[in-house]
């Protein structure tokens, strides 16, 4: 029994001590927000992809928005052009050299046929 | 024999499933609680002082008699207590590290030097009692101290008051989504680059004592040896491989074995066994020897300038001598669980130091794993010390495992047959050169005669190292993170720690192995987009990643570090990339080229055409000057300026922007940019920011470690990476 409370006393005076020696080097009040940030957000986003379809043969000239991936084949079906297509059809559409962009801060692809 | 009455039990043989260790409890508790603060902040304190309520309340659910309740409510709370003076230990250590205020900017410096350290290339010297003079006239006194990086040999007595003018920039105790715990260890609050004639001595100093002892060493270790031999013999005894050809050690860590160049445990433990050996030998008593064998090893401490590693080893040697010296049962899990609380006490943030947590893994790997593993293999009929070296070196390898892949990047595949051979050999040539060195310093007259032997014993040791390059033998490319604790819970269950018997024992690892296999998946294959790209920052420099079925694709900052590639290269298990952009002025993409190659090959190389990139007909790497959209990463790109891009990403407009951006930009779903600017983001209007520097209340790798960017079905998301 005094073995024991000898040993209680001794492991108390000891995580005492720790508990001393862990705080007293700095009484500074302690930092209250944790130092991990963590990180995850989402946004949505149009895809869309702003083409002007023009030229001999092309039966609905003007402007499409289509979404991203849409192939050279389908837009000439959109704007009915019927002709020989410079463009492989089964090729999506490419900004490539003819994008431009344009003052309100969007690209827009000028495809002439 | 008589049986115990837990033999009937189902699920363990015994009288428990495991041995209750008091002293293990409390120190995974100090842990928990450092830990917990490190992410909740100070509402760890309450939750540990909630748990530890809530679990002195169950004996009163299970009743099992008075005394055993009164038991359970006591350890209960004191594991509450440990848990909480952890967390409350860790907020007070981080608060006095960011007490010191932020100083940014060209400023004069004056501060007494404390420390010099040497890499290949520069002199690090860190100043107390540091004084900035602002371009204002204002005098900022501050308790932290400054690490100045010179180029070049600065020779500057310690304890002398220098002072210089530099660009100082403030360390915070995150950066790049790691917790800079040696810097808040060593009380470093700031960094500072200049050339070897910029500092001015104002006052002579005189070094401390361990510092003249450190300097007493080198000299008497590089007048007697071969320069080399010198070098390494230093690095051996004091840590400070500085002055060590840098190819040499990096093939070290390369080989898995550079860790002998850190002072800790091995060192410290030959030192202790030799010293015990001869008071032993000299019939000392406990009260005489423990307190002279504490002083030889808090002076050897202080000679390798109180590295963290010494320091750390320091204190489990004394820890254990006063255990085993105060007839304390010897029981080697309580062992390591008190000196990693003792260790943890010291100061807190050792817990986010990756020395420490690799001295701790590697000894309780041996602890938990080395004997089953031995037993194994004496199964197998090898000889007994075989078996037993073999089961030291393989669960030492196993337990560090994930540490090593997720602070590095990388491990050597080849460490473990390295480790073998060479510690053992290294060890015993560290004790006769340690015996020896102190010798010499005795008797200096015989220096030449008595470091001969260890001098011949160490161009033995360290031949096969010179002989081979260890690059090719490396693992890497993959990250733990979380999946650590279901590695070590397996590593847990396969051991002899743990009572169970063969049937549920086969059915937890089973399981735990297909969470494992499972997690992994899951944490390094990107499942469930469309597309993904990554950003990764240091401070040598900012990088955008892209895997796509073409290839690798890289887009960098203006000269990136050697470092920072080549940690990029091995973490990403890189070392070829099919197009490469650096967003930067041309004659920093000339510059920047060059330090890539000698990590990765390059199979093209994107240039804006204005930026008159000098064209040679010496490059090894195609490069292609483009003034319109170009093929990138899976989808197209096009140069806006040197420095900026818009990448269009599967249908998301991504601009990147490394420095000076045109006026007129694009809209965009998403802006990466290397620093905050709200014009810039005005400018491109974007849905989401991201930076890689920091970015107050934004999304920054500064702030958050790498980030992982995918985009699926009209959704881009950004997330925390594993690592």
């Amino acid at each position: 029994m005094r073995a024991g409370l000898v040993k209680f006393i001794a492991g108390a005076a000891a995580l005492i001590l720790a508990g001393g020696a862990a705080l007293l080097p700095v009484l500074v009040p302690p930092r209250t927000d944790g130092l991990a940030v963590p990180a995850g957000q989402t946004a949505p986003f149009d895809g869309t992809l702003y083409v002007s379809v023009q030229g001999e043969g092309v039966a609905f000239p003007g402007s499409y928005a289509v979404p991203y991936g849409t192939t050279y084949g389908e837009l000439f079906a959109l704007a009915g052009f019927a002709g020989e297509s410079p463009y492989p059809p089964e090729a999506p559409v490419r900004m490539g050299q003819d994008a431009v962009l344009g003052r309100d801060g969007i690209w827009r692809v000028y495809i002439v046929v | 024999m008589k049986k115990f009455e837990g033999d009937a039990h189902l699920l363990y043989r015994g009288r428990r499933i495991v041995n209750f260790r008091p002293l293990l409890f409390l120190a995974i508790a100090f842990g928990g609680g450092i830990f917990a603060a490190y992410r909740l902040g100070m509402h760890a304190l309450w939750i540990a002082l909630a748990m530890a309520a809530a679990a002195a309340l169950l004996p009163l659910l299970f009743p099992s008699g008075r005394r055993a309740a009164v038991g359970v409510l006591l350890f209960a709370l004191a594991l509450g207590l440990t848990c909480a003076a952890g967390s409350l230990a860790f907020g007070m250590r981080t608060a006095d590290f960011e007490r010191s205020p932020v100083i940014e900017g060209e400023v004069v410096v004056a501060g007494t030097l404390e420390e010099v350290g040497r890499t290949e290339k520069t002199t690090s010297l860190t100043l107390g009692a540091v004084v900035f003079y602002t371009p204002e006239g204002e005098a900022i006194a501050s308790e932290g101290r400054i690490r100045a990086y010179a180029y070049g040999g600065a020779e500057l007595p310690l304890g002398a008051r220098v002072t210089f003018a530099a660009d100082v920039t403030s360390y915070d105790a995150v950066s790049y989504g790691r917790v800079n715990a040696s810097y808040i260890i060593d009380g470093v609050r700031y960094t500072a680059f200049l050339s070897d004639g910029d500092v001015t001595v104002l006052a002579e100093g005189t070094p401390d004592l361990f510092g003249m002892a450190n300097e007493y060493l080198r000299g008497l270790l590089f007048e007697n040896m071969e320069e080399g031999n010198a070098a390494l013999a230093f690095a051996l005894l004091t840590g400070n491989s500085g002055w060590m050809d840098g190819d040499v050690l990096q093939n070290f860590r390369y080989g898995g074995v550079a860790h002998i160049f850190a002072v800790s445990g091995m060192n410290f433990a030959i030192v202790y066994a030799a010293l015990l050996f001869l008071c032993k030998r000299l019939r000392l008593r406990a009260r005489i020897y423990v307190p002279v064998i504490a002083a030889v090893l808090i002076l050897y401490a202080g000679i390798c300038g109180f590295a963290p590693s010494a320091v750390r080893a320091l204190v489990m040697c004394l820890v254990l001598m006063l255990m085993e010296a105060g007839g304390f049962a010897y029981d080697r899990v309580n062992s390591v669980a008190v000196a990693f609380l003792a260790v943890l006490i010291v100061h807190p943030l050792y817990l986010f130091s990756v020395g420490f947590l690799l001295s701790v893994a590697a000894a309780a790997g041996i602890i938990v794993l080395g004997g089953p593993i031995a037993r194994l293999l004496s199964r197998i009929r090898l000889p007994r010390s075989l078996a037993s070296s073999l089961g030291v070196a393989v669960s030492a390898q196993v337990a560090t495992f994930p540490i090593l892949i997720d602070c590095f990047g990388y491990t050597s595949g080849i460490g473990l047959a390295l480790n073998i051979l060479f510690v053992p050999l290294v060890s015993a040539a560290y004790g006769v050169l340690f015996v020896l060195a102190l010798l010499a310093c005795i008797l200096p007259f015989a220096a030449g005669v008595l470091l001969l032997i260890p001098e011949f014993l160490l161009r033995v040791c360290i031949f096969p190292v010179l002989a081979v390059d260890f690059r090719f033998w490396l693992i890497g490319g993959f990250a733990f993170g979380s999946c650590a604790l279901l590695w070590y819970l397996l590593c847990w269950a396969l051991s002899g720690k743990i009572n169970l018997r063969p049937l549920p024992r086969a059915i937890a690892c089973t399981l735990l192995s297909a969470a494992l296999v499972v997690g992994m998946v899951f944490a390094n294959v990107p499942i469930g987009y469309e597309a993904v790209f990554t950003l990764v920052s240091d401070y040598g420099g900012s990088a955008l990643l892209v895997r796509h079925a073409g290839g690798v694709g890289l887009v960098a900052s203006g000269r990136p570090d050697g470092d920072f590639l080549e940690k990029l290269c091995l973490r990403e298990g890189i070392d070829h990339f099919s197009e490469v952009i650096f967003l930067a002025p041309a004659y920093e993409v000339n510059a920047s080229l060059p330090v890539l190659l000698q990590y990765a090959e390059a199979d093209v190389l994107y240039v804006s055409e204005e930026a008159e990139f000098p064209e040679s007909l010496f490059r090894t790497v195609e490069v292609r000057w483009e003034s319109a959209f170009f093929s990138f990463g899976g989808g197209e790109a096009v140069f806006l300026n040197e420095e900026t891009l818009y990448w269009n990403f599967g249908g998301a407009g991504v601009l990147i922007a490394m420095g000076e951006s045109p006026e007129r930009l694009p809209r965009c779903d998403l802006l990466v940019a290397e620093r905050e600017d709200a014009a810039l983001s005005a400018a491109c209007s974007p849905s989401l920011e991201v930076y890689f520097g920091p970015a107050e209340g934004k999304l920054s790798v500064y702030s958050s470690g790498s980030l992982q960017i995918g985009r699926k079905d009209g959704i881009i998301s950004v997330k925390g990476r594993v690592s």
